[in-house]
């Protein structure tokens, strides 16, 4: 199920922070489902630990980019901490989103120039 | 938005932040759990496995209860700064809004501070609103009486009592060898009968014993010059001291 440890990628600093935004813009989610969305997404690539999630999670709401409530979880009868994006976050998100662009389209303009491809 | 984020979910207290840091933890690994033994792990083996694989609990408690518990500097420098951002992009209706702010509040602290002196702290007497005070008018200005004039007038029994009050004079004060000098009033004898203040120690003036010639002079002193120059000497009530190098009585 899981990939071998030489083919996962450990998390750029800060970058936990802008997944977990993308992943909420899906609609509210618990932290279990963001981690398990993330993993999925990557086919295992990106493992989220779960000691980084929860304080990424709490410092994300301090600042005011998500907002969060107990619910009671679709087809089950337990509460989970559902996180969700607040309009700040969503701001946040574009912000953050484009400064990663241009960092990974100028260090693919090196890595892989154009003639050569 | 910015408010509901101070008084969101920053109103919970310590120990309710405490418990629902726990209770998304516990949540987080039953479900963990539940898929271990999914996978046909049995009940303990997936309760361990779940624990495993979340980590160091007691740390990430920890790191949680520090980001929320340390006051946020940069959401504070946010706020001024968009703050500022929106009084630059209106600086009339900034300006206005300080400017009447600023008459506002400075109109009613006068207005509080005189009502606070005429009104609110009566003079520290008996009877506050019975008590005046008269003086002569003469050349256009208000002037003393001449001593002479105050006996006329107390002799006329217009009122319950009266005292004369010389203001401002300069006494020295000598204590322990030490004399230094102080602003007081001279008073009649029936001073302290006619204007009743409240004593924190002892008496006014005696009439009948202070009133005479040749009788030792007797000082009251204020409060505050009680604090200053003799600590607060609960047992100064009798004690002698110089008043302008005279014999010490």
């Amino acid at each position: 199920m899981r990939k071998d440890e030489s083919a996962r990628i450990s998390l750029l600093q800060g970058t936990l922070d802008m997944l977990i935004l993308r992943t909420l813009r899906a609609g509210p989610a618990h932290g279990h489902e963001i981690a398990k969305h993330i993993q999925r997404t990557t086919e295992d690539v990106l493992q989220v630990e779960h000691g980084s999630l929860y304080p990424a999670l709490h410092r994300l709401e301090r600042r005011g980019w998500v907002s969060s409530r107990w619910e009671i979880a679709k087809g089950r009868n337990r509460e989970f901490k559902y996180y969700r994006l607040t309009p700040a976050g969503r701001k946040q998100l574009a912000r953050e989103g484009s400064k990663w662009k241009q960092l990974t389209d100028a260090i693919a303009r090196i890595m892989w120039p154009a003639e050569e491809t | 938005m910015r408010w509901r984020q101070w008084l969101g979910s920053n109103r919970l207290t310590r120990d309710q932040r405490e418990q629902d840091i726990e209770r998304e933890i516990r949540a987080d690994l039953e479900l963990e759990a539940d898929e271990y033994r999914d996978a046909g792990m049995t009940v303990q083996d997936a309760r361990h496995a779940a624990e495993r694989a979340f980590g160091n609990r007691t740390l990430v408690r920890e790191e949680i209860g520090a980001i929320w518990g340390t006051p946020s500097l940069d959401v504070l420098l946010q706020d001024v700064r968009y703050a500022v951002r929106t009084m630059r992009r209106a600086p009339g209706f900034a300006a206005i809004a300080a400017g009447s702010s600023a008459l506002g509040i400075g109109a009613c602290t006068m207005i509080f501070a005189v009502l606070n002196f005429a009104l609110l702290t009566p003079l520290p007497v008996e009877n506050p609103y019975r008590l005046m005070s008269l003086s002569e008018l003469r050349n256009g200005g208000a002037n003393d009486f001449s001593y002479p004039d105050f006996q006329d007038v107390r002799q006329a029994r217009s009122f319950e009592g009266m005292a004369a009050v010389r203001t401002l004079v300069a006494a020295s004060i000598g204590h322990a060898g030490d004399p230094q000098r102080h602003w007081g009033s001279l008073v009649t004898a029936n001073y302290f009968a006619v204007v009743k203040p409240a004593f924190a120690l002892g008496r006014g003036f005696d009439p009948a014993h202070d009133d005479t010639r040749g009788a030792a002079r007797v000082i009251v002193l204020s409060s505050d010059l009680w604090r200053q120059r003799f600590g607060a000497d609960q047992g100064i009530v009798g004690r002698s001291v110089s008043i302008n190098r005279g014999p010490p009585r």
